[in-house]
């Protein structure tokens, strides 16, 4: 805490005098910003929960039939794949990085860090749009002239309808995660940290909930069957 | 802010294992895990969470009525997937006249 | 000598003939300043004007139903019309009045008042969370004016994915919208109880309606979102036939089942927990007891509310699911009736030898537990696996959970509408017209429900629009409770408002209770308290003399 803010010229110890002003019901500062992370944290229960219909959909199926699961995962582009599951993994670190900036009141290191996940985020989004593409050009999708045919085309129509929705449903958060960390940049342009420390924090919670349900996803979609 | 986010150096460390853990999941498509691999894969995945959750999202210092948050979720998650697997595992052993599989005479 | 007569002779102060100067009723009379406040007490107004618009939506069609059902032949409305006024009045009755009635209004009002905060922890959330149920409400209306919608409330597929042609998507995106915003309250409300408690309110010191309010919460974050995810699937499997509902498609129709009952289910629990909580804060005060055994009702809360999402499977027992299955649901089934069954047992100890004071808002608990005894105990006939063959979908059913929900949802809301109402509007309601209409709500919904239990035992199925003549004498009972019920529901709506106006002015603690919503003025003003309360004892010190293991005197000044 104890680093000014040297770009503004503005102390840390006014910087903090300035966000000392909780919203009544809260009393301290301290209680807001644990009520607020609390909050958060509460939010994303409910989104595991919103995942989770379509997560124990994707488990009845593999369990009806595994062999044609394996056969659709086969088909799915493990490079691209797992070359996103780094990305966002990097995008956490950055966010990371930005929070312990934020902490620190260094307001440059904060918008660099804050920067490079949302341009991490986008190149995600970018990849996986590729992605779509690919999918599509080879007969992926199961309503459209569905290229594998045979005993497992319903579990592989099942695998594809889930694996579109689970990752359009999480680049929706992740979009939304994007704005989020944008509408910030914008405002922390002339500004203090300090005001701002709390919110980005609780960002970035919410960005480290969709990289971590993207593992998730990696690992039920991408690597569901030996490719050996 | 509750809790100050760890120094750069165990950062990148944290980071680099996260990679690791996600190269193990990306190759164990080509080694000869046989039925392990699912678990294999599940548990990297699950180690990456992990990390993620306790060090980077401060989980591993959070109050307890966070912990209490976060675990409700995949508690319920959990009892959600139990319990309907509970139907899904148990409906092909389960002769009654009106869902005997095709071809498997109804008892009487 | 009534509460309000005593109120108004001795051992009270007078109450001021003028509105407190610091009401929050006062802080502006514009639209505008309602319809941009971020007071939790302001919102559970919009709240409640809401829900009852819907409410008497929802009993207009059940009105109807009730007016077919006169005549075993049933040549009022066509049988296209029956089916989508059972699901209107369905869909509404219970995502658009059930589950936000007690924790959307009173909850609203309340929770922070009880735990001696200024506000609830994200006041901006909690408006936005009104807009949505309203956003939804539209959608819902839209649904109704566009022709209605014909699966019942449940959705189930197939026939809400290939077989209706009625508006489904249209339906299920209101029930979507609306969800969210009982999510948002429900995470307002968790927070706000986690970090906004008064010094010295301990978890053990909150009164049970907060209790009840917390573990609602948890159900609704929860549960909730489950159900939003599978009507988007639903939906999207209807417009596209692409998703997991359909065998033709590799899916299977009992997994939207399982997905559906696992909110629903626990739906129950956050419709009738709130009631147990109002119930647990009116009776000890008119029997002027400590409650019977706090620890115990506040464990059994959060027990029901664990459990609640273990037995969703037993709405699935004739579904073609897994009979094994079924026999884990039924036993957990059993299992959640323990701890509603300590709850009847508290509060009945809480009125032994207690100095009962029949008023209004104690008829109307007492009615609640009778009315849900009998709801719970008919619910162990059908979490019983060969007996539920029978009476799956009969009108034991439709009396059972009516038992539940209008039996113990509604009269507990009325009982905690007339207990606040001082609170909340700082003016008595007419105490002899509500006891006339706890009376008749009461005798109403037993005429109306009980015949029904009969109905369902005799054989009659759910949802058809005419049936056997031998059932017809049965069903006009039902019909004609049902208008007693629907003259002792218009009752409340008529005088609640009068008194509004022109009530007796209410003291700050007509009812001589203990909680600390009491403690401020009647209305309170906008930040709650005018001293920030201080919390050294124990809820429901209604015995003076006795000793505690903690000294009594909820409140005072620090």
């Amino acid at each position: 805490m104890s680093t000014p803010d040297v770009q503004l010229g503005i102390p840390a110890a006014a910087q903090l005098a300035a966000e000392e002003a909780p919203a009544e019901q809260f009393g301290t500062r301290t209680n807001q910003n644990e009520a607020t992370e609390f909050g958060m944290w509460v939010f994303l229960a409910t989104e595991l929960m919103f995942f989770g219909a379509l997560l124990l959909g994707y488990a009845y199926g593999r369990h009806l039939d595994p062999a044609g699961f394996a056969e659709a995962s086969r088909h799915t582009d493990l490079v691209i794949g797992t070359a996103n599951t780094a990305i966002l993994l990097s995008s956490a670190l950055t966010m990371s990085l930005a929070i312990r900036a934020a902490q620190r009141l260094e307001r440059g290191a904060l918008m660099s860090f804050l920067a490079a996940s949302a341009l991490l985020g986008l190149l995600f989004l970018a990849l996986k749009g590729y992605e779509y593409h690919d999918d599509i050009d080879e007969g992926l999708v199961p309503w459209a002239d569905f290229r594998i045919t045979g005993v497992h085309r319903g579990a592989a129509a099942l695998f594809y309808f889930l694996y579109y929705a689970l990752t359009a449903l999480h680049a929706l958060h992740l979009t939304i995660a994007i704005i989020v960390v944008l509408v910030y940049l914008v405002r922390l342009r002339g500004a203090t940290v300090a005001p701002y420390r709390q919110q980005i924090t609780v960002t970035a919670l919410y960005w480290h909930f969709v990289d971590g349900m993207w593992v998730l996803l990696y690992t039920l979609i991408y690597v569901a069957s030996p490719r050996s | 802010m509750a809790s100050p986010m760890p120094p750069v150096g165990a950062m990148l460390w944290t980071w680099a294992l996260m990679l690791g853990l996600l190269a193990l999941i990306a190759a164990s498509d080509y080694l000869p895990l046989g039925p392990y691999l699912p678990w294999v894969q599940f548990a990297a995945a699950a180690a990456i969470v992990i990390l993620l959750a306790f060090f980077w999202m401060n989980l591993a210092t959070a109050t307890a009525a966070v912990r209490i948050a976060a675990f409700a979720a995949i508690f319920f998650l959990f009892v959600l997937t139990l319990l309907s697997f509970n139907d899904f595992l148990t409906r092909p052993m389960d002769l009654v006249p009106f869902h005997a599989p095709p071809g498997v005479p109804a008892p009487r | 000598m009534n509460a309000v007569q005593r109120a108004r002779h001795h051992d009270v102060p007078v109450p001021p003939q003028v509105l407190h100067p610091k009401s929050y009723l006062r802080e502006g009379s514009t639209l505008g300043s309602w319809l941009t406040t971020r007071d939790h007490k302001r919102i559970a107004l919009l709240y409640m004007i809401a829900i009852t618009f819907f409410f008497f939506i929802g009993g207009a069609a059940a009105g109807l139903i009730r007016l077919q059902l006169m005549s075993a032949s049933g040549n009022l409305v066509s049988d296209r019309t029956y089916t989508e006024l059972f699901t209107a009045h369905g869909i509404i009755m219970v995502w658009f009045f059930l589950i936000p009635s007690i924790p959307a209004t009173l909850g609203n009002f309340l929770v922070p008042l009880m735990i001696g905060a200024k506000e609830v922890a994200f006041p901006r959330l909690n408006l936005a969370s009104w807009y949505i149920y309203s956003f939804g409400g539209l959608l819902v209306v839209a649904t109704l004016l566009s022709g209605g919608v014909d699966t019942g409330w449940t959705f189930y597929t197939p026939l809400s994915t290939l077989f209706s042609n009625t508006r489904v998507i249209l339906a299920a995106s209101a029930v979507f919208v609306v969800g969210f915003s009982s999510i948002l309250t429900g995470l307002n409300f968790i927070v706000t109880i986690h970090r906004l408690r008064a010094p010295g309110m301990g978890w053990f010191r909150l009164p049970l309606f907060v209790w009840a309010q917390y573990t609602t919460s948890v159900i609704m974050v929860l549960a909730t979102p489950v159900l939003a995810m599978t009507l988007l699937l639903m939906a999207f499997e209807r417009l596209t036939r692409i998703g997991i509902f359909d065998p033709a498609l590799g899916g299977d129709p009992l997994l939207f089942q399982h997905l559906f009952w696992f909110y629903s289910h626990p739906a129950v629990y956050i419709m009738v927990l709130p009631a147990m909580g109002v119930a647990s804060e009116i009776i000890p005060c008119f029997a002027r007891k400590r409650v019977f055994g706090y620890r115990a009702m506040a464990y059994a809360m959060l027990g029901i509310g664990a459990f609640g999402f273990l037995v969703w499977g037993h709405h699935m027992f004739v579904s073609g699911q897994s009979s094994y299955a079924s026999d884990v649901f039924s036993l957990l089934s059993f299992i959640v009736a323990v701890p509603s069954a300590i709850k009847v047992f508290n509060w009945t100890a809480t009125l032994y030898k207690g100095s009962i004071e029949l008023t209004a808002p104690m008829l109307y608990a007492l009615g609640f537990v009778v009315l849900f005894l009998i709801g719970g105990l008919t619910g162990l006939w059908l979490a019983a696996t060969a007996l539920d063959v029978d009476l799956h979908d009969t009108y034991f059913v439709i009396a059972h959970f009516h038992y539940i929900m209008v039996g113990g949802t509604v009269m507990a809301y009325l009982g905690g509408l007339h207990f606040w109402w001082p609170k909340i509007v700082g003016r008595m309601y007419p105490e002899r017209w509500a006891r006339i209409a706890a009376w008749l709500i009461f005798i109403g919904f037993n005429l109306t429900f009980y015949p029904q239990f009969l109905l369902g035992l005799a054989g009659m199925p759910r949802r058809y629009h005419h049936y056997l003549a031998q059932f017809q004498l049965l069903n006009q009972l039902s019909s004609t409770g049902a208008g007693v019920l629907a003259l002792g529901y218009l009752l409340p709506l008529i005088y609640l408002i009068w008194a509004m106006r022109r009530g007796q002015r209410a003291p700050d603690n007509p009812w001589h209770a203990t909680g600390l919503e009491w403690h401020t003025s009647s209305p309170p003003p906008k930040e709650n308290f005018e001293i920030l309360p201080h919390v050294t004892g124990l809820p429901y010190d209604y015995e003076p003399t006795s000793i505690g293991p903690e000294p009594p005197h909820p409140a005072g000044p620090p």
